[in-house]
């Protein structure tokens, strides 16, 4: 492919997935400015891999893999930077970001339960069942097998369905 | 949850795909990402890391190892022969010493790209003025006329291929400046070219034509660099459009754009289309001189001085 197709090529990527890899992102770092920065950096390094001629399975794969590792790498600078910030981390999203996103109160209280989970469910959970991936293409990412995947699936399911549960007895927050 | 809601979990884990980006936010960072891939352009070819130890290898591409014969000679006789052969035109006995030996292991000793762009600019303007000269002595002959343009086009690709590589490392800017360099060189070098042809009319006109022919070439490839060159700068005007120095750059390759009219008022160079061989090295010169006030100094009109002439000796 010349400069021109791949060019189109790159932005007809950028269309397909520009709204999923900003999602993986925002639902991870909880603020609208800083998931944006991270989706262009994601895609300015996808283009960077297509100059490279670097070979790929399929784009959507390398991108949340560039996406994963952009915010592990953020959240170790973080920690680098301020230690105590850490701890407040992916439970924030019903405080200060609430303009961010037009955010209903239905996608809160889903935010604020999946947010009671530890990162690896959360992420496994959101992949699944938000941003569509398939038990196997997420063990990809992270590096599990696919059947670990599955049974972390089952098991984040079980703890939603319970603080849904929690909730609706305990009508207050 | 006061509220009555769906009693699966999943249906509500599914809400949060409705977060999308803003479409001001999306259809920005299409502009970003846009530009981003005019300004990191697809390498036309996995750039080759050539240096120093590979010096032979420019003997042995070229299949003649007599060159490097010639190269012992003139280590043994010091640079004296590489410095006659600078003026030499092709058919003079030194030539090859300049084309073969002294061109290559000065392009080879020289350690980063701009310096290699810089050299291939001035090799490619000497096969022009070389042209001109042959022309003018009415020695222009289609091997020769072919040969020069050939080597022209290799001095151009590595041109290209250093301003693609340093484009590569990020250096926009600084690949702006090889390209814009070049072009307006050659440009120059052209434009001094015609000059002869169109005023002495005591030139055969087998000759009138093969010059023709190789200045439609320099002008051709001329262009498309200037295509290039000005992709290159509206990618790069995108992103620091603010910064005074690329606008200065810009300022000057649009001048660049008109380089007959330009040249035809300069003296120096209606001395250089007229005169002996001798004083073929001035528009060289000049052109330097001009790359350097324009691009270092940031002071256009200086570049024509006598004072920049002896700050630059050639």
């Amino acid at each position: 492919m010349d400069q021109d197709d791949t060019k189109a090529y790159f932005l007809q990527v950028h269309d397909t997935y520009a709204d999923d890899i900003f999602r993986f992102c925002y639902l991870k770092v909880s603020n609208r400015e800083l998931a944006e920065d991270l989706t262009q950096e994601v895609f300015l390094r996808f283009w960077q891999a297509l100059r490279e001629g670097t070979t790929m399975r399929s784009e959507r794969a390398l991108l949340y893999t560039m996406a994963r590792n952009l915010v592990i790498d953020w959240y170790r600078k973080k920690k680098e930077s301020s230690l105590d910030a850490l701890s407040e981390q992916g439970k924030e999203f019903a405080g200060e970001d609430r303009h961010d996103v037009e955010v209903t109160a239905e996608m809160e209280e889903a935010l604020r339960a999946v947010n009671q989970l530890d990162e690896p469910s959360r992420e496994a959970l959101l992949l699944r069942y938000v941003q569509g991936f398939s038990p196997r293409e997420i063990a990809e990412l992270s590096g599990e097998s696919a059947n670990a995947v599955s049974v972390r699936l089952n098991r984040a399911i079980k703890k939603v369905r319970a603080i849904m549960h929690s909730d609706d007895q305990e009508p207050h927050h | 949850m006061t509220k009555n809601h769906t009693t699966n979990p999943l249906d509500f884990i599914r809400t949060l795909a409705r977060i999308k980006l803003t479409k001001d936010a999306r259809d920005r960072m299409r502009v970003v990402l846009a530009a981003y891939a005019d300004m990191h352009v697809l390498p036309a070819h996995v750039p080759q890391h050539r240096s120093i130890p590979n010096l032979l290898w420019v003997f042995k591409k070229r299949g003649t190892y007599a060159s490097f014969a010639a190269l012992v000679l003139i280590v043994a006789t010091g640079t004296q022969a590489t410095l006659a052969s600078e003026k030499t035109v092709p058919g003079d006995i030194l030539y090859p010493v300049k084309v073969s030996v002294a061109e290559p292991v000065a392009l080879a000793l020289s350690t980063s790209g701009e310096e290699k762009a810089e050299l291939a600019t001035k090799f490619a303007s000497r096969r022009v003025k070389e042209a001109s000269e042959l022309s003018m002595q009415g020695k222009l002959d289609v091997k020769t006329a072919v040969e020069l343009a050939a080597r022209f086009d290799t001095h151009v690709n590595v041109i290209s291929k250093e301003a693609a590589s340093i484009e590569a490392k990020g250096s926009v800017s600084e690949a702006l400046v090889v390209r814009t360099d070049l072009e307006k060189d050659l440009s120059e070098s052209a434009a001094a070219f015609t000059q002869p042809t169109s005023d002495d009319e005591e030139a055969p006109s087998e000759n009138d034509d093969t010059s023709t022919i190789f200045t439609a070439h320099i002008h051709a490839k001329t262009r498309v660099l200037a295509k290039e060159r000005e992709e290159l700068a509206s990618a790069l005007a995108v992103q620091v459009a603010s910064t005074t120095a690329i606008a200065a750059i810009q300022d000057e390759a649009d001048e660049g754009d008109e380089p007959t009219a330009a040249l035809l008022m300069l003296p120096e160079d209606e001395d250089s289309a007229t005169n002996t061989p001798a004083t073929s090295t001035e528009p060289e010169a000049a052109t330097e001189r001009t790359f350097r006030s324009f691009f270092f100094k940031g002071t256009p009109g200086s570049g024509w001085s006598k004072d920049a002439s002896s700050r630059y000796p050639n």
